[in-house]
């Protein structure tokens, strides 16, 4: 008995300092970035990848890398994921200060990841980026320090349904056009149809497209210091012309509009129920898989003297500030943007690549649907401007509520000033 | 008298040690006598604790500490790339007074309790007396009304919920056959919830489990002198069932509720992770799970995570003390 009793006075403690030490292990998890992998690494240690993508994608980057260990380089364990979830399993990796070497990154999260030092500066490795686009390189750069190294590009298009328009008789706008004749456009559909089809999508809530919006006008939506630079009457403008648009009936009711969201083959546009939409050069080739008819995606309202489209990094390559391989990791990446192996493997499943060698490499190996997307990012180069800055930290979340102040102005669950009001307050705030 | 004692104690030892009914015989007649444990009782009881251990680390490493952890979170700034900052009460203060999104999810989360708690148990509660039959294929017809619970958690449901309960889905089908045009469910702010509480009513197989189990202790003898006293059977089931069932009510009160604040998967999955249209379907849960892992806001999900625990506690610690005047357990007189 009396050894069961001392085992019984002791247990609470045990289990106290247990506690406590687990609590204090847990909470030394901060400690920073210090020690980065250092140089002194070896090349040859074997290194973690991660990106998010669909089966396509996997496989593709699966065998490119398969290929760049067989030539030579670090054994590579590759972690792929869907989108959602991907962000969250890599902030919570960050938490434990345990990110996989190479990390696919957003151009709208990393500002978030390397402002808070989970990043490697790129210039502490031998990278070649010598064959980017000019306005490509700069997309991984924050400050005179690079971060990322763009691994495809994209843009945004103005997709119509041309099957439809052409039994409408309604044609797609075409040169330089505005936003005033999207309004046209849209109600011309909507009574060409008598009433069944809508014209376009609700874009109401996509700060890209307000974006464009405020580009068009010459301006450009953040000053250079990452302040908001749109004024509360251009936002004003945009919610009322979305509004008209439903009102009349040349867009979906909120509720369809809600329904659809995040979900490509249910959309208007992909079942036929709408004429256009605006969408990524990625999400045009997603779109056109899953409808017989024919797509065709061209320029968003355009005017040549001050173009609102620009580039845009669909993901980036980047070196985790922990590596015990970094200069593993930047061949990873180098053989993945650089190699014509590579190139040909990867094909444009992630995006349209970022360096003019691949493109014309690739030109004649693409598939029919994916073809337009390559040909209008050549449009694209032509007639665009490059972002003033970078998207600045907070950009993820701001894109978040602009999204929320949209839904809510089209339930009628906020007013127009309201929506306004909420999302300069928090562009200041 | 004591003849009786010692029955009832060796009986009620018996299963649990067998051929050790002398010693905990003495033990249960509550003599002072401290007997002492042979080398071999002792190296039982340390075996017993190694066999504890899993579970012990467990319960620290997985619980416990994280919970320590979390509670010290809720007390800081934290975005999980830096250090965590002490702010105090900041986050506490934070969520009452400046957070229409964290007021909103309370509303949400009140609203899915209080509806589809009482509904679902009202639901189980009633199969279970149409269960508790002998009818032929009696166990065929539970095993499938138990289905919906094996699958109701799960992310197939919710995602076969969005195709039931959207504009073009097959709840509006049927009711186009009679003429009526549904709204869609899902994506509409005033019906969203609904269909959320609808699908959490459908899931009643535990509950009703529980219930069918109650319903067969009832003796058979105290219904048939109640129908014997003239006693129908709504009278039957008012008088006699429902007062010998209230411990399994309370019981099944108690569980579902805490289940029905940490709901999570559906609103999740029906509304894209978002909590839409217009946060209708922003549960408590959805929005700590934004707040952590979407805005890396970690101490402000973790002061939500104490709130809830808290809230939970209050709810629990009223039905107790309302249990008193309601719950009957038979051994009273």
């Amino acid at each position: 008995m009396k050894s069961t009793r001392r085992t019984h006075r002791h247990a609470p403690l045990i289990a106290l300092t247990t506690c406590a030490a687990l609590t204090l292990a847990a909470c030394g998890i901060g400690g920073g970035p210090e020690d980065p992998g250092g140089g002194a690494a070896d090349p040859s240690a074997p290194i973690r990848a991660a990106w998010w993508g669909e089966d396509n994608q996997n496989q593709a980057l699966d065998a490119a890398i398969t290929a760049f260990t067989e030539a030579g380089g670090p054994a590579v364990t590759v972690e792929p994921q869907p989108w959602d979830g991907y962000w969250d399993k890599l902030a919570t990796q960050v938490a434990g200060r345990d990110i996989p070497d190479v990390v696919m990154q957003a151009a709208s999260q990393l500002p978030t990841y390397a402002g808070r030092d989970a990043l490697l500066d790129l210039s502490e490795v031998d990278l070649d980026l010598s064959g980017l686009d000019d306005g490509i390189r700069d997309f991984g750069a924050i400050g005179d320090q690079t971060f990322g190294v763009v691994a495809a590009t994209n843009a945004t298009g103005f997709v119509t349904n041309a099957d439809l328009l052409g039994e409408l008789g309604v044609a797609a706008p075409e040169g330089e056009w505005t936003w005033a004749d999207l309004v046209t456009f849209a109600n011309e559909v909507h009574t060409a149809s008598g009433g069944e089809a809508w014209g376009v999508q609700d874009g109401s809530g996509d700060m890209i497209l307000f974006i464009l919006y405020v580009r068009d006008s010459g301006r450009e939506f953040y000053n250079d210091d990452g302040a908001i630079n749109a004024t509360p009457d251009d936002l004003r403008n945009w919610f009322q012309l979305w509004a008209d648009l439903r009102e009349s009936g040349a867009v979906p009711p909120a509720e369809a509009t809600a329904e659809a969201s995040g979900n490509l083959p249910g959309s208007p546009l992909a079942t036929g129920r709408a004429a256009a939409s605006f969408a990524w050069t990625q999400d045009y080739v997603a779109l056109q898989s899953v409808t017989d008819a024919a797509l065709d995606i061209a320029l968003p309202p355009y005017n040549a003297e001050s173009p609102s489209l620009w580039i845009n990094a669909a993901s980036l390559w980047s070196i985790s500030a922990w590596s015990e391989n970094p200069q593993g990791s930047a061949d990873l990446i180098d053989h993945l943007v650089n190699d014509p192996d590579a190139i040909e493997t990867l094909g444009v499943s992630l995006g349209i690549p970022p360096t003019a060698a691949a493109r014309e490499q690739l030109v004649d190996v693409v598939s029919d649907e994916e073809r337009p997307a390559v040909e209008y990012m050549d449009l694209v180069a032509e007639n665009s401007r490059p972002l003033n800055r970078l998207w600045p930290d907070g950009f993820a979340d701001s894109r978040t509520l602009f999204g929320q102040l949209g839904e809510s102005v089209a339930f009628g669950d906020m007013t127009i000033d309201e929506a306004l009001d909420a999302f300069f307050a928090d562009a200041e705030g | 008298m004591l003849k009786a004692e010692t029955t009832a104690a060796a009986r009620s030892a018996a299963p649990v040690r067998p051929g050790g009914a002398a010693l905990s015989g003495g033990a249960v007649r509550g003599r002072a006598p401290k007997p002492r444990r042979s080398p071999r009782r002792r190296g039982e009881a340390r075996a017993g604790y190694l066999f504890l251990l899993p579970w012990f680390i467990g319960l620290v490493g997985l619980v416990l500490g994280p919970m320590l952890v979390s509670a010290y979170l809720s007390f800081t700034e934290y975005d999980l790339f830096h250090d965590p900052v002490w702010v105090g009460l900041d986050n506490y203060r934070t969520m009452f007074t400046d957070d229409p999104r964290y007021l909103q999810s309370l509303r949400v989360t009140f609203t899915y309790v209080v509806a589809s708690v009482p509904l679902r148990l009202a639901v189980a509660l009633g199969l279970a007396l149409l269960m508790n039959r002998t009818v032929r294929g009696m166990s065929f017809y539970r095993a499938v009304l138990y289905l919906p619970s094996l699958l109701g958690g799960s992310v197939a449901i919710a995602v076969l919920w969005r195709q039931l309960f959207g504009g073009e889905g097959a709840v509006n089908q049927i009711l186009a056959l009679v003429g009526i045009d549904g709204p869609s469910w899902i994506s509409s702010p005033d019906t969203s919830l609904l269909t959320i509480i609808v699908l959490a009513v459908w899931q009643f197989g535990s509950p009703m489990v529980i219930f069918l189990a109650g319903l067969r202790q009832i003796p058979q003898e105290v219904l048939e002198a109640a129908t014997v006293d003239g006693a129908g059977a709504v009278r039957r089931f008012f008088s006699v069932v429902l007062p010998l069932l209230t411990p399994l009510v309370f019981f099944n009160v108690i569980m579902q509720t805490i289940v029905a604040f940490q709901a999570f998967t559906p609103s999740f999955i029906i509304s894209n992770g978002t909590g839409g249209p217009v946060d209708s379907t922003l549960f408590y849960t959805l929005y700590l799970y934004i707040k952590g892992f979407g805005e890396f806001e970690m101490g402000y999900a973790s002061a939500m995570a104490w709130v809830l625990v808290a809230i939970i506690a209050v709810f629990t610690a009223v039905n107790f003390l309302g249990a008193r005047r309601w719950v009957y357990y038979g051994d009273e007189s």
